[in-house]
């Protein structure tokens, strides 16, 4: 039953995340201007990272040398302008952004996580990664008219706003979390 | 169709007791996220001077068009973010509150007149104003419960205001219609003088 309780707590952390949640949908969006070939690699290596990431964060300890919460702004800004500025960069950065979101957001779930079972942890946390990707992509390709890549550039445009003022906050000492 | 049913209602059975059994790993406390993110929803909202820079942006888009109906509303939120990076690190804007001001001056009337402007001048009075209220924004910030769901609060908050003020600005398409923004432009511009002549005896 512990197992079950860990996760459900994998995907509830994803869930209840704000800044994880704008960074995925932020790559939703970004990706959503590429091929719909991509999609499917894009959320395989969101998965993948994000499960290596909850082992990584529970046993190299990465909370101790890198400010996740910095570094998950960071990547809320990059995939935000990236997506606002419909840039399309080739498959590689693409795949690198959401392989180190993935591990990243990883890492953040395994500093919640506590004494829950890791290995089921980040499943249901990767789980739960995969289909905040997957239905972000199934919305935003269904904006297809022209005032829908105006759409999905705007909200993108609002993640990187929101990721650069948490950045700021994250430079400026406080931690941004209630 | 039955052992479907019986199936859910097993699935069901299990997971609810599941779930009251876990140890949540929440990111957040959703008390103090919803008391945040309302709190941010409600800054631009609850400030007249906000709303109506806000609003008065889209509508100038929408009389502007192609590509500054679209260009404003992504522009905007970044711009306005850059100032409240500024605000959060402390970096001071002097008179902040006065070209708050006189955002509302200008912007209510460019729309009273329907003034088209280039693009690039267009987004540089903008983007002034969008440091300016950004800067606002940010120097609040610090503050708030939640400063995360803050900070997704107001900046929805900021773009719902200008999809308003461009869905207002397609009634352009009317004779009327267009007489009434033109009214509203000057309304806006006459409260923003208000506030500047507030300012000033401030």
């Amino acid at each position: 039953m512990q197992g079950v309780g860990s996760f459900w707590s994998g995907v509830a952390h994803q869930l209840t995340s704000l800044d994880q949640l704008g960074f995925l949908l932020g790559l939703a969006i970004w990706t959503s201007f590429y091929d719909r070939r991509l999609d499917a690699r894009v959320i395989a290596t969101a998965f993948a990272a994000g499960l290596v990431g909850v082992w990584f964060g529970a046993y190299v300890d990465a909370a101790g040398w890198l400010n996740l919460a910095t570094a998950t702004a960071a990547l809320m800004t990059t995939v935000g302008l990236a997506g606002a500025a419909r840039l399309q960069l080739g498959m590689v950065p693409l795949l690198g952004l959401a392989l180190i979101g993935g591990l990243v957001g990883g890492a953040a779930g395994a500093e919640a996580g506590g004494r829950l079972s890791v290995a089921i942890f980040s499943l249901g946390g990767s789980i739960a990664t995969a289909s905040i990707l997957s239905y972000g992509l199934l919305a935003a390709r269904r904006l297809d008219a022209a005032w829908g890549g105006i759409a999905r550039r705007a909200g993108a445009s609002w993640i990187a706003a929101i990721g650069l003022m948490v950045l700021a906050l994250s430079l400026a000492g406080h931690s941004g979390r209630g | 169709m039955k052992s479907i049913q019986r199936r859910a209602e097993l699935v069901v059975a299990v997971l609810i007791p599941a779930t009251l059994v876990t140890e949540p790993a929440l990111a957040h406390s959703i008390g103090s996220s919803a008391v945040g993110f309302a709190g941010g929803f409600l800054h631009p909202v609850t400030g007249l001077d906000h709303m109506l820079a806000m609003v008065c942006v889209g509508i100038w888009g929408a009389e502007l068009g192609a590509p500054a109906i679209w260009l404003l509303p992504i522009a905007f939120p970044l711009i306005m973010a850059v100032g409240g990076a500024f605000g959060v690190v402390g970096v001071p804007l002097p008179a902040g509150e006065l070209l708050i001001a006189l955002s509302v001056v200008v912007l209510g009337t460019l729309v009273a007149l329907a003034r088209k402007l280039p693009i690039a001048a267009a987004l540089t009075i903008v983007g002034i104003f969008a440091i300016a209220h950004g800067h606002a924004h940010g120097v609040e910030l610090p503050g708030a419960t939640d400063t995360l769901a803050f900070t997704v609060g107001f900046v929805i908050a900021t773009g719902l205001l200008h999809l308003a003020g461009i869905a207002i600005g397609v009634l352009a398409r009317w004779p009327v219609g267009v007489f009434a923004i033109r009214v509203c432009g000057c309304g806006v511009a006459l409260t923003g003088c208000y506030f500047v002549l507030g300012y000033a005896g401030a």
